[in-house]
This record gives C-alpha cells, structure tokens and sequence, in this order.
C-alpha cells in the first residue's frame, strides 16, 4: 500500500471515529491496534504498542505540564483568584467596558501564574460573566474578553501547551516560555484596546454603573499587596530558568511549590482546596497526557509507513517560497484546529514540520509560538474549541453556544493580526530569547 | 455484578487517589532537589528516573477516573446534534469500543509482563529493579477501564444520554465554581 493511501486512510479513519463521540484517546488506540498489527507485522507490533504507551508520558520534559496546571488548580479553588480580582476592579474606574477591561487586566495576571487555560477561562466566566450581565453588558461584549484571555494564558509562562509543544517537536521549552512574555503582552494590550475602543464608541455595549459596595482605602497599595507575591511567583519561574539555576520542569515545581506556600500565607488554603485542586490537576493534565500515549504511536506508525518521509519530500521538491510553505504550514494548522484537539494537532502535524522546519533553517521558537498561536485559535473556533465549551458550562442559561461563537470572532482576528505582526517583525519573539 | 461494579468503583478511586499523590510528590521531590542543589548539597539519586515514572502512573491511574466522570476529551459535534436514539447508540458504540480496546491492551500488556517476569527483565538506569514493577500498571488500568466501561453501558440502559459540551471539559465541576 502507498503512503498516500496509508495517510488517506488513517486520517479518515481519526475523523470518523472522531465523530462518534469516541474519546480522542481512544480514538488513537483503536487506529493504534489495526496499524500495529497490520504495518508493525502482526503481535510484535501490539507489544511495541504497549511499550510506547509506558515510554510515551515517562519523560521528565512533560513533567511541567501537571505542575502549571497545578498553579492554576491552586490559584481558582483558594480564592486567591477573586482577590485579585477585586484588586484590580477597585483601581480600574473610569474605562469604558470597566468589567470588561478588568477581566483583561486580571486574565493577563493569572497567566503569569496559571498554566490551566481552563481553570483561567472557568474562573473569569463564572465570577465576571453573571456581574457583566447584570449590568445590561451585550453577551459578545461581555464573553469576548474571557474567551481571549484564555489564548493569552497559553502564551505567557507558565504554559502547559508550551511545554508540550517544546518536548515534542525538539525546541527549547524555555525559549518557548521566555519568547512567549513579549506577544503575550502586546495581544493582551491589544484585546484591551480594542475593548476600550469599542465601548467607547458604542457606550451601550457596556453602560457604566454605581459601585454599591463598600469603596476600599487604598486600592493601589490594595494591588500591590495581593497581586506582587502572583507577580513574585512568576518571577520565581521565569528568572530561575533564564538564570539557568532551574531547567523548565524544575522552575514549575517550585512555581506549584511557591503557589501552594503564598495561598497558605494568605491563610486562603485548606485541605479541601489543596485536595481539589490536585483532583482537578490530575484531571486536566490526566486528559492531556492520555491523548499523548495514544497520539504517539499513531506519528510512528506514520513515520514507519513512509507517510512523514514521502509528505516532507513532496514539499521539498515543490521549490515553493519559504514564505509560502510556511504560510501553508500555519494555515494547515488553523483549519486542523476546528476539528482538532491541540495536542493532537502537535502529535500529527510536528513529525511532518520539524523536518521540514530544520531543513529550511527557521527560528524554531519564532515558529513555535506561531503555532502556539495557531492552538490559541484553536481553542476558539467552532466545533471544537475547547473554551467555548468551558465558557457555556459557567454560563447563565439563555447563552446560546452560537452567540459564543459570535463572541470569540473579533479576538480570532486580533490574534492573526499578532501573528501577521510576529511574522513581519520577528524580534517581537526573537529578541529576548537567548541565542542556543 | 453489581458487586464487581462497586469493587471497580473502589479501584478506580483508589486509582486517582494514587494518580494525586504522584502528583504531589513529583513536586515536592523536585522542588527538594533544587533547593538542595542551591545550597550545595548533592543531587537525589535517580529523583528524575522517579519523576518519569510519576509521571506515567499518574496519567495511567488518573484515566479511569476521567472514564468514570466523562472527562475525558471527546468531540460531540454530532453528540449534540442528533435525537436521544442515535446519541445512545453512538455512546454504545463508543463504550464497546473502549472495552475492546482495554482487552486488547490489558491482554498485550499481561502477556509482556509475564514474559519480563519468566527472563527476569530488569531495567538499568539510576535505578535498577525488575521491569515486571512496573509493567502491572498498564494490565491494570485497562481491567479497571474496561470494567469501568461495562458499567457505563449498564447504566445507559436507565439513563438518558447527556448531550450537554460542558460535562466533556475535564476538570470543570458545576459545584466547584465560585
């Protein structure tokens, strides 16, 4: 049988069982089996499946992934989340769209903390979406903003998805968390004003109101006080790896290590919230974690068919422009994240891409986070974006799934725009990245 | 078989119990190592060879928890589009599937541990011990799943099929929001 029809038919096969409902891990499990048995060559081939399912996950490089979400984990179920959220609602006044911008403003600062994009987005729509409702906010108006900061978590540190990424595809997870601060800023700053800018212009989308609670004393030292030691942490993970005191899995231990010692300085944690907070971290990265064991044999068998090699060779001998194939690159990504999860985007698409990528000389971390990029976007388009799911399930009933999809559009085009930028001027990523 | 079921159910709580404190004990294990290296003191023998394993044990032993409360990751475009009918067959089908595959699985892996056990397999890194430790994990896992599974399948018999996206967000729980 040719690569070809090996890819066509693996390839339909993933989206039909897909269809059925079937856990994404287990979709690769089944395909796993039949291309064990009929390209490995009958039993052998089933046991050289069982053994990359133990070597698949045992990686010490994957190990930051249960530990950001973790941070995230702590920050939601203590409360030390909504804290910060009162902070920086009570120093953020006259903004058009105020709750609009504050959850902007507190969304980047759990990302500096909080390597859960689900916990972020849960946390920030169950607390902020009902109070933006309440006070006549137009739903796109008022989801827009969660939806998009959930895309900022995954690019500034500590992020899950980067590490992944970096673990698979070969590229220096801490260049990945480093190179991501900088876009992750500029896309926050600019999901800001647009924001402003809207409500500005049609102040019916986000009416101002009366604050009816108690005014708090000194909110800046207010801010200070609860939003420094979030700062501090990320600092910790960040600074220990440029430092080079830390590799990337050691700097998210003590990131979960210093998040669990603040929450408790705070007197904000108990033994229901540690206990919760590790159930939903074995969750979350549990998910994550059991798609790779399956997705990895699935980019063997490719890779063993001769699907990669002759996919990598036909692009090489088209003698189209750089530019061009990577521009190709990143769309195949874009149209994969609508029916795609991100982690088996990367287990399918790094085993065709890397070759290619290290044959052509590219940054390899100015690509990665295009393509973190491309996975932010992911997480928002339709069908499958997985903050739209998490958004309707915090949402008050009456939301329909198709308005968040209506809402999530403008950031989808904000975050193109960032990649357009990025891709024009390079240094936005390149420049605080250590040379390897 | 209700008897086998609520055994499983234990299982597979004591499972996740387990898959959590890996967790935790992979980080304060490298946090200590750190720590430890800053003030000059030696690093842990074979900490990032137990780390690897954490690793593997608490993504295997927290799966059929993820089974048990739908966490698992799942497309359900057609799920949430199609009558109460076709949803229930489609979950049928997705159940048998995971059956299927977890006897599959769980026999490969048994008959591969057997055989590491009979050779005496042992593995050699930092750490040295026999292979059979941790190749149970895997038979394992997939014995709680399947039956995990079987149970689920019972229970749809009673049970409308939810077709709702959120309860397929793992890690999310209406109660727990604030």
């Amino acid at each position: 049988m040719s690569w070809g029809s090996i890819l066509t038919l693996m390839f339909a096969s993933k989206v039909g069982l897909l269809l059925t409902a079937l856990p994404v891990a287990f979709v690769f499990f089944i395909i796993n089996i039949v291309g064990s048995y009929l390209i490995f060559g009958g039993f052998p081939g089933l046991e050289q499946m069982v053994r990359n399912e133990q070597l698949s996950v045992a990686q010490f490089s994957l190990v930051p992934i249960p530990l950001f979400v973790l941070m995230g984990e702590v920050l939601f179920h203590t409360g030390l989340a909504m804290k910060s959220i009162d902070a920086v609602d009570a120093v953020i006044r006259r903004v058009p769209g105020r709750l609009a911008v504050v959850t902007l403003v507190a969304g980047t600062i759990f990302s500096a903390i909080s390597g859960s994009t689900i916990a972020t987005t849960a946390m920030l729509g169950s607390l902020l979406l009902p109070q933006m409702l309440q006070r006549n906010y137009e739903p796109k108006t008022a989801m827009g903003p969660i939806l998009a900061i959930g895309g900022v978590d995954i690019l500034i540190p500590p992020s899950g998805l980067a590490v992944l990424l970096g673990s698979l595809a070969g590229i220096s997870i801490s260049g990945l968390l480093v190179g991501g601060i900088v876009p992750g800023l500029i896309l926050a700053a600019l999901f800001i004003g647009y924001v402003i800018l809207r409500c500005w212009l049609n102040p019916e989308l986000a009416p101002t109101y009366e604050d009816t609670g108690a005014p708090v004393a000194h909110p800046w030292l207010n801010l200070i006080v609860t939003v420094l030691p979030l700062i501090g942490i990320f600092a910790l993970v960040v600074v220990s790896m440029i430092g080079g005191w830390a590799t990337p899995t050691e700097a998210s231990a003590l990131g979960a290590l210093a998040t669990v010692l603040v929450a408790l300085l705070y007197r904000q944690l108990t033994w229901e919230s540690l206990q919760k907070s590790l159930m939903g971290t074995a969750s979350i990265s549990g998910a994550l974690l059991f798609i790779i064991v399956g997705a990895t044999t699935f980019a063997q068998l490719l890779s063993f068919s001769g699907a990669t090699a002759g996919l990598v060779a036909l692009i090489e001998s088209s003698n189209l422009p750089q530019t061009v194939i990577l521009i190709g690159m990143l769309t195949i990504l874009l149209v994969l994240g609508f029916f795609i999860d991100q982690t088996s985007i990367m287990m399918i698409t790094l085993p065709f891409y890397m070759p290619i990528l290290r044959a052509m000389g590219v940054d390899l971390v100015w690509f990665g986070i295009l393509y973190l990029l491309c996975m932010q976007i992911g997480l928002l388009t339709p069908p499958f974006g997985l903050l739209l799911f998490v958004l309707k399930g915090v949402s008050p009933p009456g939301i329909t799934v198709g308005l968040i999809y209506r809402a999530a559009i403008p950031y989808v085009w904000l975050t193109i725009l960032m990649m357009v930028l990025i891709f024009v001027f390079p240094a936005i990523v390149t420049a605080f990245v250590a040379s390897p | 078989m209700q008897m086998i079921f609520r055994l499983n159910g234990w299982l597979v709580r004591l499972l996740c119990i387990l898959a959590v404190a890996s967790i935790a004990a992979m980080t304060l294990g490298i946090s200590a190592e750190v720590v430890l290296r800053m003030f000059g003191f030696p690093s842990i023998v074979g900490l990032i060879e137990l780390t690897e394993y954490g690793l593997f044990i608490s993504t295997f032993f927290a799966a059929p928890h993820l089974l048990r409360t739908n966490e698992h990751i799942r497309v359900d475009i057609l799920m949430s589009r199609v009558d109460q009918t076709t949803a229930r067959n489609l979950e049928y089908f997705a159940l048998a599937c995971i059956i299927l595959i977890c006897v599959i699985t769980g026999a490969v892996s048994t008959l591969i541990m057997i055989g590491n056990i009979q050779s005496a397999t042992l593995i050699f890194k930092d750490l040295i011990f026999p292979q059979w430790w941790l190749d149970w994990i895997i038979p394992l896992t997939s014995l709680a799943m399947a039956v995990q599974a079987l149970e689920l399948m019972v229970m749809l018999k009673s049970h409308p099929v939810s077709t709702e996206a959120s309860e397929h967000v793992p890690g999310l729980r209406a109660e727990e929001l604030p």
